[in-house]
């Protein structure tokens, strides 16, 4: 009798381990994905932000870049050290250095003015610590919207006028290599 | 007469007693789930370096969207009508990382913030897919896991029938749109996926089926479009 039931309670245990484990499949991934190795992504969960000392980082884009064609998010861009950056006198990365970043994200112009914006993150300079950098740059296009809204409230009290505002259309984004973009280097900070 | 007074003063104060142990229980677990909102909150603030002030408050009321204090007040409001659904850290911080995002993007841009505030609320559609990627991207810089985004949109997000002529997108479209932000951006989460046995995360895949098709097509044929999902 306790054999049987023995047999039956391992037969219940297996047998919905069995079952659950052909629900947890995500095939999809496992079909593109498990081959492919990975970089361990940057986690910055150990910080101590009281020092204010900082070098001011000027980069320019190399080529241009617009949301108007072909950007996808997590693309890679190539900026170029615009003036040598110096600390304490010292020159710590020389003008012409190369710089990589990537597109985090973007959006689309839209109704009522708003422009499209860039968002571009993960700047790697050789041999600089990218934790101590306070890089996250973003880029709008020509934004409308300072504009429509005081048109749109004074066409108000004129039914449906008002309405018309929301056809202005905001500008595009584009990042030219006459944009200054700045970034700041804390070397003092420990991550 | 006595006998009857006794036992009337004795239940009085005794109820006192157990009413005040209640409410200071209450008191209690209040400043506990406060803490590890504004811990939770601040973590994601310091991982992503952002240098803006903003204050989190766990509010017991109802109500039906947080976002008016995020743009004009950067107060994160935590109704407990969405935090009653995550049922982890990484679940809070997926809640808070977008607020987070929002309220940030009410201080850029011109006259201190305000036209991209009212950009926000003019265009919700069009931000609430960006405040999601980049929630993402703040989650795994403080260091966790971005899937639980899904999760709890998928737990605490209602569907709609069509998003053509709505003020926001259908949460099937928000889903898979993450899915996709994650899929090219953090991969590592998904090869190795911790959430394969959670509930909803496995009743997001199945209801997710075409949507995923979508992107498998594109992986394959390496196009750069969007995909339009459902």
């Amino acid at each position: 009798m306790n054999k049987k039931f023995l047999i039956f309670i391992l037969l219940l245990v297996f047998g919905i381990n069995t079952a659950g484990a052909e629900i947890l499949r995500d095939e999809f991934i496992e079909e593109n994905l498990k081959d492919k190795v990975f970089d361990e992504y940057e986690v910055n969960t150990n910080y101590n932000y009281e020092s204010t000392d900082r070098a001011v980082i000027k980069l320019q884009i190399k080529k241009e870049i617009t949301t108007k064609k072909g950007l996808q998010d997590g693309d890679t861009v190539e900026f170029i050290v615009k003036q040598n950056v110096k600390l304490n006198n010292k020159v710590i990365i020389k003008k012409d250095t190369l710089v990589t970043a990537r597109i985090k994200t973007y959006t689309t112009r839209g109704l009522n003015g708003i422009p499209s914006q860039i968002i571009i993150d993960d700047f790697k300079i050789p041999d600089i610590d990218s934790r101590k950098l306070k890089s996250t740059y973003i880029h709008r296009g020509l934004d409308l919207t300072i504009m429509v809204l005081p048109i749109k409230w004074a066409l108000t009290p004129i039914p449906f006028v008002g309405s018309f505002t929301n056809l202005i259309i905001g500008g595009h984004c584009k990042i030219t290599p006459r944009n200054t973009i700045l970034l700041y280097y804390y070397p003092e900070w420990n991550v | 007469m006595k006998k009857i007074f006794c036992i009337f003063a004795c239940f009085v104060m005794f109820s006192g007693i157990v009413f005040a142990e209640t409410e200071a229980e209450t008191i209690l677990n209040d400043m506990q789930i406060q803490n590890r909102i504004s811990n939770i909150g601040f973590k994601l603030l310091n991982s992503n370096k952002i240098d803006v002030r903003m204050a989190f408050v766990y509010d017991k009321k109802t109500s039906k969207t947080p976002i008016e204090a995020s743009l004009t007040r950067r107060q994160i409001v935590v109704y407990k009508d969405y935090i009653k659904f995550a049922s982890d850290d990484a679940e809070i911080a997926a809640f808070l990382a977008r607020e987070i995002c929002k309220t940030a993007e009410s201080y850029s841009g011109l006259m201190k913030g305000f036209v991209s505030s009212a950009q926000i609320k003019l265009a919700p559609k069009k931000y609430e897919i960006l405040f999601d990627k980049r929630a993402v991207d703040f989650m795994v810089k403080a260091g966790y896991n971005p899937l639980a985004l899904i999760t709890f949109i998928n737990k605490s997000y209602p569907q709609k029938r069509i998003d053509r002529f709505s003020h926001h997108n259908l949460t099937s479209k928000r889903l898979a749109n993450i899915y996709e932000y994650i899929y090219f951006q953090y991969p590592a989460f998904l090869k190795d996926n911790e959430y394969l046995t959670n509930e909803s995360y496995q009743h997001f895949l199945l209801s997710s089926i075409e949507n995923r098709r979508k992107l498998q097509e594109k992986i394959e044929t390496g196009s750069r479009e969007n995909i339009k999902y459902e």
